[in-house]
């Protein structure tokens, strides 16, 4: 049994991974709560269109394969790489909001994994750019969750959060919400194993129209959320 | 060839458009390759092109000095005047301690259907501390079925301020042309003593750039040196903007505005009036639009 289908592993992951975890993920909809606002996304097909454009050529292109590089950093306690793909993840956000949205809940991990002593937590609580991802990966590494299930864990993360905000602000039923996860969940392994397969060259990826959706919320009059 | 020269020799090789007699005819299977590297430096009050090295078609005209002699106006020509496969352009543009130099092009770049091999030209900005760059091309136009890999890469060093735009056009929606079949890598990049500080990349997926709810051109504005003013103002300025979505955002103190729109020309009449807008307060100086762009 390798240590990733460790049924402790599989406990840790779901425990990393559930709405539960203490870093505020439900505050923030990235976007999605101007794109309602605006009309783009009004139902359940155009909230899945929404999502899987930027599962295929955003977060799937950005979040993911930074994300399996981040995971490899901790796990090699290679302290160059975990610095350099932060940074490089953080100038990756296309706006103020995003970027505050991803440290925000980086930050609020790396004091919740400090307080349970994961060891190497307190050395980004002094740093002010924490991506999520990168904290998320620390957590990960030292919970022996290998880089092909940590991915699909962090995905699942994102997925499930950016789902319920749909589900909150378009608003659909709970049954809708659960369709919505079973079918865009379908694209996870394509997408987690391109992140786990290419080049450092072949990562980036952006949508214009996402991007504006952001920088348009932040001067939104009237909102639920702080992205 | 490989020419460095002084700034006196440049002035006195004005170059035109003719310029493509000069040089060989394109072959069947490689493209064009063209490099341009020039430097600029202030000399007491002046700013000059200090050195030029050049090799193939890509040129500059003399450059000048419509706002006095501190800030060196140059334009950037590509006298072939489109870009195929297999091109191979790259410019490298240094300005060095103090010294403010401007550049634009005197017309749209063109990049034309390939047989699937990529075309490519990498813009590449070095600014030294407390120098200033601004990048004011006019739109690059991708023909449905070209295969484009553009990057525009800026390395500001300590107190160096930048201020630019990329300002793409999908098709020719004139003629009811869609991008849908070719290959589109477009990269702007902007690093600050070696740091990333801003990485957008646009690539095409299966039908052309997603993202663009329904609207063929698209583009990216960059000023660094802003704060909540300018972005006050730059919201302004999409206020009043027609034809157009266009939004801004400030991370640290780089404001980035981005647009969509169905052609390019609201975009680049929007970004040119932020341009002027901001001019004042980011790069210290009341905006003097260059004269080609009126004709």
């Amino acid at each position: 049994m390798n240590e990733s289908s460790s049924p402790l592993a599989l406990l840790r992951t779901l425990q990393l991974s559930s709405q539960s975890l203490p870093v505020g993920a439900y505050a923030y909809s990235q976007g999605l709560e101007f794109a309602v606002e605006a009309g783009w996304v009004n139902d359940e097909r155009t909230l899945a269109s929404w999502l899987e454009d930027q599962l295929m050529h955003s977060f799937g292109r950005v979040d993911l394969p930074v994300f399996v590089r981040l995971h490899e950093a901790m796990r090699m306690n290679d302290e160059a790489a975990q610095l350099s793909w932060s940074r490089r993840l953080v100038a990756m956000r296309e706006t103020s909001e995003l970027v505050s949205d991803d440290c925000g809940r980086g930050l609020a991990l790396a004091r919740l994994l400090h307080d349970l002593d994961v060891q190497g937590a307190d050395q980004w609580l002094p740093r002010p750019d924490v991506p999520f991802a990168a904290m998320f990966a620390l957590a990960a590494a030292t919970w022996k969750i290998s880089a092909d299930v940590a991915v699909h864990a962090y995905a699942w993360g994102w997925l499930e959060n950016q789902v319920l905000v749909g589900v909150k602000l378009i608003p659909l039923g709970q049954l809708a919400g659960q369709r919505q996860l079973l079918e865009l969940s379908q694209r996870l392994p394509e997408v987690c194993g391109r992140a786990l397969d290419c080049s450092d060259d072949e990562i980036g990826g952006m949508l214009p129209i996402h991007a504006l959706a952001s920088s348009l919320h932040e001067t939104q009059y009237s909102r639920l959320f702080r992205s | 060839m490989t020419t460095p020269t002084d700034a006196a020799t440049i002035e006195e090789t004005a170059t035109s458009l003719e310029c493509r007699e000069n040089w060989p005819l394109r072959g069947s299977t490689s493209g064009w390759r063209a490099e341009l590297e020039l430097r600029f430096a202030r000399r007491g009050d002046r700013t000059i092109v200090v050195s030029r090295r050049q090799d193939g078609p890509l040129l500059i005209q003399r450059p000048f000095y419509p706002e006095g002699e501190g800030v060196c106006h140059v334009y950037l020509l590509h006298p072939p005047a489109g870009i195929v496969g297999g091109d191979d352009l790259k410019m490298t543009f240094k300005v060095e301690e103090e010294a403010h130099a401007l550049v634009t092009t005197p017309g749209a770049t063109r990049w034309y259907f390939s047989r699937g091999i990529d075309a490519q030209m990498q813009q590449r900005i070095q600014i030294a501390d407390g120098a200033i760059f601004e990048w004011l091309p006019q739109e690059s136009l991708l023909f449905d079925g070209a295969h484009a890999k553009l990057a525009t890469r800026i390395e500001l060093e300590g107190s160096a301020r930048f201020c630019g735009w990329e300002i793409l056009g999908l098709g020719r929606p004139a003629l009811g042309e869609c991008f849908r079949n070719g290959v589109i890598d477009f990269r702007f990049e902007l690093f600050r003593d070696g740091r990333p500080a801003l990485l957008e990349r646009q690539r095409s997926g299966g039908d052309g750039l997603p993202g663009l709810q329904g609207n063929a051109a698209c583009a990216t504005f960059l000023t660094t040196n802003a704060d909540l003013t300018a972005l006050n103002l730059s919201r302004e300025v999409f206020s009043n903007a027609e034809d157009v979505l266009c939004a801004s955002t400030l991370i640290g103190d780089v404001l980035v505005a981005r647009g969509l729109s169905g052609r390019c020309e609201p975009l680049t009449k929007v970004f040119s009036k932020l341009w002027s807008t901001l001019r004042p307060l980011t790069i210290g100086k009341p905006a003097v639009v260059p004269r080609i762009w009126r004709t």
